[in-house]
């Protein structure tokens, strides 16, 4: 009996967002309107590079929540690459979200084994 | 004095034997003194015929009998005159030798009343007035004088005179003249001697070394005999130890005067010395200054003010005594004034302007200073210090052995316009700066030893622990200990710097206004962290402080004015010793917030908002609200 073959192409689109500076409120409409397109184009998996990110508010949190909300209805996620600045992982424990998000190395972005 | 004075005594004795010769057949007697007649019996003389001469070689007396030829009474006449002679002379000698008692009772009696009176006279000026004014009484002359040579001054002069007085400098060179040739002790107008006196005698008092002083006489009519050299010598040798006497009181005087006024010197120097130390914190600061006996050239100052770093001198000025302590005086001056009035305070400038300040008064004589000055910057901990030859200056830290930083530059008032330099350390929690004058490490013991600096440095090992005064009093302790019975000779001035906590906090504050518009919100938080850090406070507690403000700016400009709406904002941040505290106005809405009900939404639930003053509310010790005359004001509080 030849050998059956059956393909099937997972194609999992990752868009990983690098941010690099203060994401506070002044920023956070510009992230807001970026993955806002994101979300429209389909994209529901999201990964948020906070490794450069020097401080984070409340504004800027609520940018990511907002995108996290919208991801997990479409059975997507938003995961965080733990910043490297005290100032910006404070809100994240203080409100708790640290264990919202799931955070991730680096290294993590393309699944294991890969 | 002449026989023939003596005669009138002896009349009768002479008619006697005049009488004699006569009934022997004699013309008339008579009696010859070199020559000369002194008595004749009968007086009608006869001038011619025979006589017989009878003459006593001794006295000079002669017997003229006229009349008389017969030659057998020779022997006769010569013996009688010999008799006659030998009678006259022996009255002659009582009669000086009671003279003389007279005289010389009488000057004893005066030397008495001197002697007595000099006893009660305990002041150079009043003794040397009552020697010249007795002295030419006693000597019978017009005048006396008395000079005494003092090591290192001008001589005093003294003169008492029945006439004019001499002018001093008469005096001096007659003083000159028997300085030169002591052992002759007269002097006659011989064009030696200066103008208005025309003879004098002199002699010395008899005073310690060093010092030499003399009584003269002068302008005696006739001449100074023997005896007046010797009353005047008695005069002297006993009046010589009262001199001294007087002298040595003088001199108690002169030195308890000098005494009081070096108290007060030293009084003037304690005065001028800092007599409280700034208390800052995390810094320990403590400075002694032990003066030697005399006055001495230390000094130290430390001066905190604000918005400056904390500067502190020390520095000692060569020598000792009213010098050394005149310049100290000068040289704090200025350096007090530098250090706290020159626009920016850097430790080699505070030199080059004492160096440039003081450069002459020290060339005038022949002095210097040597200073070390020192500034510590407060927040960043980080010490400036320019070293003009002071020894030693001690650093300690907890895991470095005490080390000598060594002294760079040359003293203060020696080049002009030499140029100093200053060098920095960073100075960390528990790091000692003990900058000292060389009164420590040259200490000696009874046995002559220097304390020295590897001393001084183990002495610091063992104390640095503790705070800054613990270890100011164990050294001085040490040297103490160590000098034992030798006593301190030079000043010992110190001060010790002790880093006690890793930042220090000194209360600052700034003030800004926004507008309420969302680009505008990171520069109240640059500025906090600005003045934060310059203040020393904990980066931790500057990293929350600027979350809140974030969050409570962020609320202002979305809730109080509402998006697009214009506005101010005005924010004051105070960074305390031990919190911070950001107060903002703003003219928007007011708000509508219970803060007792502000809690942190579940974050499962995510939301999208209501986080802001959840995280103020748990960041802050403090979050309180206002509103009055339409002003909406915030207080946020953090401390530590």
């Amino acid at each position: 009996m030849p050998l059956q073959i059956q393909t099937i192409e997972h194609m999992i689109r990752i868009m990983v967002i690098t941010l690099d500076g203060r994401l506070d409120a002044f920023e956070a409409p510009a992230l807001r309107q970026k993955c806002d397109k994101f979300l429209a184009d389909g994209l529901i998996h999201f990964v948020f590079d906070l490794t450069e990110v020097t401080m984070l508010d409340s504004a800027g949190l609520a940018a990511m929540v907002s995108v996290l909300k919208r991801a997990r209805l479409k059975n997507g996620d938003v995961r965080l690459i733990w910043p490297r600045a005290e100032a910006a992982s404070r809100i994240l424990k203080l409100t708790r979200f640290d264990q919202v998000f799931i955070s991730i190395e680096a290294s993590q972005v393309i699944p294991q084994g890969f | 004095m002449p026989l023939a004075d003596l005669l009138p005594l002896h009349q009768q004795d002479f008619q006697a034997l005049a009488a004699t010769w006569l009934r022997l057949g004699a013309d008339s007697v008579c009696l010859l003194e070199n020559g000369q007649v002194i008595a004749a019996y009968p007086l009608k003389q006869s001038q011619d015929g025979q006589k017989l001469v009878a003459r006593d070689a001794a006295t000079g007396l002669e017997l003229h009998l006229y009349g008389v030829n017969n030659h057998q009474w020779q022997s006769n006449a010569e013996m009688q005159v010999k008799l006659f002679g030998r009678m006259l002379t022996s009255e002659n000698e009582m009669e000086a030798l009671t003279a003389s008692l007279v005289e010389t009772q009488d000057r004893l009696v005066a030397l008495y009343d001197l002697t007595r009176a000099t006893r009660r006279a305990i002041e150079v000026d009043d003794l040397l007035a009552l020697l010249t004014v007795e002295s030419s009484r006693l000597l019978d002359a017009s005048g006396a004088f008395a000079v005494v040579y003092l090591p290192g001054q001008a001589p005093i002069v003294r003169q008492h005179h029945s006439q004019k007085a001499l002018p001093e400098a008469h005096l001096l060179a007659a003083a000159t003249l028997y300085r030169r040739d002591p052992n002759r002790r007269t002097f006659k107008d011989g064009g030696t001697l200066p103008v208005g006196m025309r003879n004098v005698i002199m002699s010395s008092l008899p005073v310690r070394d060093q010092v030499f002083a003399c009584l003269g006489v002068f302008n005696k009519s006739g001449d100074f005999t023997a005896p007046d050299g010797k009353l005047l010598k008695a005069i002297t040798d006993q009046a010589g130890a009262k001199l001294d006497n007087a002298l040595l009181y003088q001199e108690a005087i002169q030195r308890a005067r000098i005494d009081a006024e070096m108290n007060l010197a030293r009084q003037v120097q304690t005065a001028l010395l800092p007599q409280t130390l700034p208390k800052l914190d995390g810094i320990d600061i403590h400075a002694v200054s032990i003066p030697a006996l005399e006055v001495g050239g230390d000094f130290f100052d430390v001066a905190a003010m604000p918005n400056r770093p904390l500067v502190f001198l020390l520095g000692d000025v060569t020598g000792k005594g009213l010098p050394a302590a005149l310049l100290m005086s000068m040289t704090h001056t200025v350096a007090h004034s530098a250090v706290r009035y020159m626009p920016f305070v850097a430790p080699h400038q505070v030199l080059d302007r004492l160096n440039k300040d003081m450069l002459d008064d020290y060339s005038a004589v022949g002095m210097f200073t040597t200073a070390f000055v020192g500034t510590l910057d407060l927040p960043s901990r980080k010490l400036m210090y320019s070293n003009a030859g002071q020894s030693p200056i001690l650093y300690a830290s907890p895991t470095h052995q005490p080390q000598l930083l060594e002294a760079a530059d040359i003293p203060v008032g020696v080049f002009d316009g030499y140029t100093y330099t200053s060098h920095s350390i960073q100075l960390s929690l528990g790091d000692v700066l003990v900058a000292m004058t060389d009164g420590f490490n040259e200490s000696r013991n009874e046995a002559g030893e220097m304390f020295g600096i590897e001393r001084l440095k183990d002495e610091l090992q063992k104390l640095q622990r503790g705070s800054a005064r613990e270890i100011a009093d164990g050294l001085l302790a040490a040297i103490s200990t160590f000098a034992g019975n030798h006593p301190q000779d030079d000043d010992r001035t110190l001060v010790v710097l002790k880093i006690t906590s890793e930042k220090g906090i000194t209360a600052m504050q700034t003030n800004l206004t926004i507008s309420a518009q969302y680009e505008q919100l990171r520069l109240p938080a640059a500025a906090l962290r600005e003045l934060g850090t310059r203040a020393g406070a904990p980066e931790e507690i500057i990293g929350l402080c600027e979350l809140a403000l974030q969050e409570l700016l962020t609320n202002l400009v979305d809730h109080a004015y509402g998006k697009g709406l214009a506005g101010q904002i005005h924010i004051n941040i105070r960074v305390e010793p031990a919190h911070i505290q950001i107060k903002t106005e703003d003219s928007g809405q007011p708000a509508q917030i219970n803060l007792d009900s502000v809690s942190m939404p579940d974050p499962g639930a995510l939301m999208e908002g209501g986080y802001g003053m959840a995280i103020i509310k748990n960041l802050m010790d403090d979050v309180s609200y206002r509103r009055e005359n339409d002003l909406n004001t915030w207080v946020l509080t953090r401390r530590w």
